[in-house]
């Protein structure tokens, strides 16, 4: 782990992360921000995972199979 | 310089003027570059006045029109586009500095569409950078600095829509397309005192328009009335083979068999908690008119994480759009600095948060789709708040406020939704009621909304600054 990502156990492992790859960019107000930013999405995630689902619960996503044409 | 009033009217009382021979195409054009050019860059609405443009296609609808060819009620009708379309002849700035220069060679469908239907493209107008995917905070986020509100300079045009409804608002363009992921076409409609449509989800093509979030994004107009977005809508929805999301059925504008009255109304119960004193006076006004055309009942909203699945959603799918810039460090060219510093966590929010929030809403879909069969429009204030100062940074905190519980659902639903002007509330800043509805019920929600504008004025109102 890079100094950047400082040594705070409460950090959100996003925030440990996203300093990891992208810290030398930031200065100490940014990095401040962003574990600020990280928590509240921790918080957000956090009140998801009560939310109860089923291994049989999909996602709602827009996949779609493409027809091919036929050889 | 004074603004011309006939950009003022309504579609259809232009559209008369323009066949009875009272004004042209070509003026009205002129005197939308003259008003955008002015008035609309001291708001801070415009990137660009698309001049030569513009009077090519007034000059052609003209000589149709003169001609006998009539393309419908939108022809010759000046129009803006929120600067995420792409269109030929000007750059597409998306309203971020690292684009400034981002030029495309082809139309968006609903300018290719719009320009079919007679109407001539003026301008692209200003919005919040990224359409606001980075999770601004400032007001001023946007390379044109901040979208200010006709009816005080000193507050915001909303967003991420800013220019679209500003525009419209200060009598410059009669309307304009903007764009929704979270509020995007109903904030700057409520914050500006004009009408907004957001289509459901697949409507309308999104081919040429900046991607954001690519299961949340929507294109619908702002305009002067619900009876002009019902117009607007009618010349840009359909399929599109450019846009795999969009959706063969039809919508025609106005519906054959529209419905007049004997509606059924829901309004969340906890509707006034955070919601401004001089909102809630409005909305309950609003509701005595609506009772006139209908019933309206409490009802309880599912207790869903909605916000929290749409802000992981939003967050995610916006830095996949935008990781070319994120991973070369052009995100830190942006006007906000929370715009600089958020999307670097946005890139590392794990697949299995966002899968789980996909999860999450179908869960959604399904519950406002049984609500929404029930009730033929869910009401509320459109925002909690009328239109903030632009000293006022926005409160991003985790959880949702209750105020405009509707939100997050409606979006994540991806279902259509109108605001319309509903009076004036603190520091005499405009208003708003929406009506959320079920998935594809659009006319119903533009009869609904028409039948309110015929027994009240507030879409009338006009700023004075």
């Amino acid at each position: 782990m890079s100094s950047n990502s400082g040594n705070n156990p409460e950090m959100p492992p996003m925030a440990i992360a996203a300093l990891e790859r992208f810290g030398d960019r930031l200065d100490d107000q940014q990095r401040e921000m962003l574990i600020k930013t990280a928590v509240q999405f921790e918080e957000a995630a956090e009140d998801l995972r009560k939310w109860e689902l089923t291994n049989g619960d999909e996602p709602d996503t827009s996949f779609k199979v493409i027809e091919g044409q036929d050889s | 310089m004074a603004v011309n009033p006939l950009l003022g009217l309504s579609i259809s009382e232009l559209g008369a003027k323009l066949r009875s021979g009272e004004t042209s195409p070509t003026a009205l054009a002129r005197a939308a570059i003259e008003a955008l050019d002015s008035a609309g860059r001291e708001l801070n609405a415009v990137v660009t006045v698309m001049e030569d443009r513009a009077m090519g296609a007034a000059e052609r609808a003209e000589a149709e029109l003169t001609s006998g060819h009539d393309r419908g009620p939108l022809h010759g009708i000046p129009w803006g586009a929120k600067d995420l379309l792409a269109a030929v002849g000007a750059p597409t700035t998306w309203g971020a500095t690292p684009f400034i220069d981002q030029v495309f060679d082809f139309d968006a469908t609903v300018v290719r569409k719009l320009e079919q239907a007679g109407a001539v493209l003026v301008a692209k107008l200003a919005m919040v950078e990224l359409a606001g995917g980075m999770g601004y905070e400032e007001l001023d986020a946007a390379w044109t600095g901040p979208g200010r509100n006709p009816w005080d300079h000193d507050s915001w045009a909303g967003g991420s829509s800013s220019g679209s409804g500003a525009a419209v608002a200060a009598r410059l363009l009669p309307f304009a397309i903007g764009s929704e992921t979270f509020g995007s076409i109903v904030t700057p409609a409520s914050y500006c005192g004009v009408s907004g449509l957001r289509p459901t989800y697949g409507r309308v093509s999104r081919f040429g328009a900046m991607a954001l979030s690519w299961t949340l994004d929507k294109l619908g107009p702002l305009a002067r009335s619900a009876e002009d977005c019902g117009l607007v809508l009618d010349a840009i929805a359909g399929p599109d083979e450019n846009d795999l999301t969009s959706v063969t059925r039809t919508f025609h504008h106005p519906a054959p068999d529209g419905r007049r009255d004997g509606f059924r109304f829901a309004i969340p119960a906890d509707w006034k908690e955070g919601t401004e004193p001089g909102i809630v006076d409005n909305i309950e006004s609003s509701l005595e008119t609506l009772r006139e055309i209908g019933t309206v009942e409490e009802i309880t909203l599912p207790d869903i994480p909605s916000g929290q699945a749409a802000r992981i959603i939003i967050a995610a799918e916006g830095a996949s759009a935008f990781e070319d810039i994120i991973e070369d460090g052009r995100v830190m060219q942006l006007r906000a600095p929370s715009c600089r510093v958020k999307p670097h966590v946005h890139s590392m929010i794990p697949a299995r948060d966002y899968l789980r929030a996909m999860r999450v809403r179908r869960f959604v879909s399904q519950a406002y789709d049984r609500i929404t069969a029930e009730y033929d429009a869910i009401v509320g204030p459109t925002t909690g708040n009328v239109s903030p100062l632009l000293t006022r940074t926005l409160d991003r905190s985790s959880r949702p406020t209750t105020s405009a519980p509707i939100g997050a659902p409606g979006n994540l639903a991806g279902l259509p939704a109108i605001a319309v002007p509903n009076g004036l509330g603190d520091r005499g800043m405009p208003t708003s009621l929406q009506f959320t509805g079920r998935a594809w019920t659009e006319s119903r929600l533009l009869s609904i909304a028409s039948e309110y504008q015929l027994r009240t004025e507030h879409h009338m109102a006009a700023p004075s600054a």
